[in-house]
């Protein structure tokens, strides 16, 4: 990949590397200086231009901060040169998978997206950049949407490059960007604007495609075939615009992207609408809420009943609870049903692939689909019985309407809504759940890094490894990022010990000699003035006599003084030993990078690095 | 002992059931309305949109009274149209709200579809200009329009992007509040050009309307 423009950082690993430091938050002082050590290292130059950074957590703007969006701006200048790098931070903490729910499945906010755009305002104001100044927009996961919708939408960036990134939506577009807004309602003509849904998402796709190719040059991806989130992207909604370069990070397991593009658009369709319920709910009432606007039932209300006559009890105290329970039920169970039947008609096919490809176990796979034809057998029942109740209630014998609710209610709860939080629970015990986040570790940039080694580097995390060139046997390896942060990092240790041994040295002198010395002119002192004045101790001659026969005057005082050497105030050995630990320090951190240097040949210029690893 | 507690048990039903029935008689809310009562007009016939109105009378001939979900500001709502449950979003506390509004009636030779976006903290209202611009790609030049509501503002910018002829508008406070709304409006097929612009000049008036019905209701202070 040729990427001329960005200069400062040119090549895909100097970004992806720093895109990943970014996620630790750093100070800016520590960020600059393991940027310039990034640099170092990939390079083989030192750093010698100007860098400030602006972090989110500055910002007062609450476009920003409502948003949850976080990101770091780092503005870079060298031989009159200037850039910005805008790294959007990706999925963090629970807020945010709400927000990739909503965003991602159901195309539903891109208030990330705006908070992105003005983020970088504010950027480049805080840190005095011109409008001319190239901007780019760095990122990993859902950074890549927010960076990406906030170019196409409102052309925050120059260009955009991403490892493993969510994808941009249509949909979100649709609502923030208006010039493609009027575009695809001219397109294919829609009345509604809810009518963009019906479109038929390939041809929409197709049609986003076309729309933004001028700027798909700009766009720049490396995407892991493995990543779970390129996976996700085969569904409804997301396009995958610009230069993609694809790695295959576990060559002996197939893409999941290949699992997901054989389950049926019409699925994909239904989980989304399932999913926006989902998270309109949760957002009103959490995780409770969310399945409350699933099934219309908010079950905290039934905590606590667990047999009949409790539960008897229970309707005498909270009737209109159950009548609303089951007209609830009514109305949303057979909706549900709908959107969820194809789904389970495929899970044999889903889970089938997720075992053959080995992400779970065959055991897990049977769980799997047993429980969730289990919670589509209770959802039907459900449905049933709310369809003879109905058939009571229309009957108009009120005896019989009463007795029908208790009976249907608690039915509905003991049977079935039970059952289905068993069945939950047996899915949560399997362990799946635990499986399918180790496909997550494919999301990461450190994986992704670990195939884009060349010659004798390579990464491991987010360090850079060189391979010895020299000597025979097994290569070996080393860590040359934590060697030259080790090597970097000794000398202001060393140098604080330094400081503290003088430190230690001056409070000898001040606390033992120096004040010794004070204590005793002190006490001279007044001996001097006892001798020199005497007349005016008379009154310790008080005790001879009492006024008005005291007659006794203090003639002359003579003090015959003997003041005692300081002992044990002798520290030079101690000190001397301290000060050895620290040139020993020093020396044990120059031969151990002589060691290092002595694997490599001299024209891998691993020397250089060190030397230049302390001047920044 | 088991039938004896049983037909106490039923008995008990019908009293407490029996007196549960008739406790809704809160002051009438569309929302609890039955749909036989509400005006026949779609504002009222979509469930979502109903949720909106406060009552069931007019506030004016065919608008009826508006509160947004996130209660920041309240409007004159036509009767006409309705909200598009699919893509409204609302903001963590109330913080912000995104109202997405259509037309739904296909006898019309005119319809609007609305984007307004509301946020509790806009630092500035050329923030808030500049946001419209991006937004749109366009040096949207605003004019300020009277009203009757004091202490906001109302400013609209007005451009054609064939097919549509679009009101961009943005209304504003000293107290952090600013809303941004886009309307599109287009018309039929068939018509002649001189038709179309008649209705599109008929439909701006339904959303000048809306637009200076707007008004904030106030943040609570913090």
């Amino acid at each position: 990949m040729i990427v001329l423009s960005m200069e400062l950082l040119e090549s895909p690993e100097i970004k992806a590397r720093l895109i990943d430091i970014e996620y630790g938050d750093l100070k800016p002082q520590e960020l600059e200086n393991r940027l310039k050590q990034l640099y170092l290292e990939e390079t083989g130059e030192l750093f010698e231009g100007e860098i400030d950074i602006f972090h989110s957590s500055e910002t007062k703007n609450e476009t920003i901060t409502s948003s949850n969006y976080d990101g770091t701006a780092i503005h870079i200048s060298n031989d009159g040169h200037e850039e910005m790098y805008v790294i959007s931070q990706g999925t963090q903490g629970g807020d945010d998978w709400l927000y990739n729910l909503k965003s991602m499945l159901a195309g539903q906010t891109a208030q990330q997206a705006e908070a992105t755009n003005e983020f970088v305002m504010e950027a480049k104001q805080h840190l005095e950049v011109d409008e001319d100044t190239k901007t780019y927009g760095l990122s990993h996961s859902l950074g890549h949407n927010n960076n990406t919708v906030s170019y196409l939408a409102f052309g925050t960036f120059d260009e955009v490059f991403s490892i493993n990134g969510a994808q941009p939506n249509y949909y979100e577009l649709f609502k923030v960007d208006i010039p493609f807004y009027e575009a695809v309602r001219k397109e294919f003509a829609i009345r509604e604007d809810m009518d963009v849904y019906d479109i038929e998402p390939q041809k929409l796709n197709d049609f986003a495609m076309q729309y933004y190719q001028d700027k798909s040059d700009n766009i720049h991806q490396i995407i892991s075939k493995d990543d779970p989130l390129y996976a996700a992207s085969a569904v409804r909604g997301f396009f995958t615009l610009g230069n993609v370069t694809m790695m295959d990070t576990n060559p002996d397991t197939p893409g999941l992207r290949e699992l997901m593009e054989d389950i049926p658009d019409d699925v994909v369709k239904n989980f989304q609408d399932l999913a926006i319920d989902f998270a309109i709910g949760s957002e009103k009432g959490g995780t409770n809420g969310g399945v409350e606007a699933l099934i219309g039932v908010d079950l905290k209300e039934f905590e606590g009943i667990d047999g009949f006559w409790s539960g008897a009890g229970f309707y005498f105290t909270h009737s209109s609870e159950i009548d609303t329970m089951i007209r609830s039920l009514e109305e949303k169970v057979p909706t549900l049903l709908d959107k969820l039947t194809p789904i389970t008609e495929n899970s044999e096919e889903i889970f089938d692939s997720l075992y053959e490809a080995e992400y779970i176990t065959k055991e897990q796979k049977d769980v799997m689909i047993e429980e969730i034809a289990i919670i589509e057998q209770e959802l039907h029942e459900i449905n049933e019985t709310i369809g003879r109740n109905v058939n009571i209630r229309d009957s108009g014998n009120p005896n019989a309407i009463f007795g029908g609710d208790i009976g249907a209610g608690l039915r509905i709860y003991f049977d079935h809504v039970k059952a289905i939080m068993e069945s939950v629970d047996r899915i949560k015990e399997s362990g799946i759940l635990d499986n399918l986040s180790a496909i997550t570790d494919s999301h990461s940039i450190s994986e992704l890094l670990s195939v884009m080694s060349e010659g004798k580097k390579g990464y491991l995390g987010t360090d850079m490894v060189y391979t010895a060139t020299k000597g025979d046997g097994d290569p070996i390896k080393v860590n040359i990022s934590a060697a030259l942060r080790m090597y970097r990092e000794t000398l202001p240790i060393l140098e604080e010990k330094e400081t503290k041994i003088r430190n230690f040295e001056q409070s000898i002198k001040e606390e033992l000699d120096d004040s010794y010395k004070d204590e005793k002119r002190k006490v001279q002192d007044e001996i001097d003035r006892m001798e020199s004045s005497p007349g005016s101790y008379r009154d310790l001659l008080a005790k001879h006599g009492h006024l008005p026969a005291f007659n006794k005057e203090m003639k002359s005082i003579k003090v015959h003084e003997v003041f005692y050497p300081l002992e044990n105030n002798d520290f030079d050995e101690e000190i001397h030993e301290l000060k050895k630990s620290v040139e020993s320090g020093k020396l044990y951190i120059e031969k151990y990078r002589k060691a290092i240097e002595d694997l490599f040949d001299e024209e891998d210029n691993v020397s250089k690095l060190f030397d230049f690893s302390r001047r920044f | 002992m088991r039938l004896k507690m049983v037909i106490v048990l039923i008995l008990m039903t019908l009293i407490v059931g029996g007196c549960g029935m008739n406790n809704e008689s809160n002051p009438v809310s569309p929302s609890e309305m039955n749909a036989n009562e509400l005006p026949d007009v779609p504002a009222f016939k979509d469930e979502f949109t109903r949720d909106f109105l406060q009552s069931a009378e007019p506030v004016k001939d065919e608008f009826y009274p508006f509160v947004s979900g996130s209660g920041s500001f309240t409007m004159n709502f036509p009767q006409d149209m309705k909200v598009n449950k699919r893509s409204y979003e609302i903001g963590s506390e109330n913080e912000s709200e995104f109202i997405n509004i259509s037309h739904t009636d296909e006898q019309k030779d005119g319809f609007i579809n609305q984007k307004i976006s509301y946020i509790s903290f806009m630092s500035n209202p050329e923030n808030g200009r500049e946001r419209m611009r991006s937004s749109s790609k366009r040096e949207l030049d605003f004019k300020e329009i009277e009203t009757e509501h004091t202490g906001q503002k109302l400013e609209i910018s007005e451009y054609e992007s064939d097919p549509f002829s679009v009101v961009a508008a943005f209304i504003w406070n000293d107290n952090n509040q600013g809303i941004t709304i886009f309307s599109h409006i287009d018309c039929k097929e068939d018509l002649t050009k001189e038709q179309c612009s008649t209705a599109k000049s008929s439909e701006k008036e339904t959303i000048m309307e809306m637009l200076k019905s707007i008004e904030f209701t106030g943040k609570e202070s913090e």
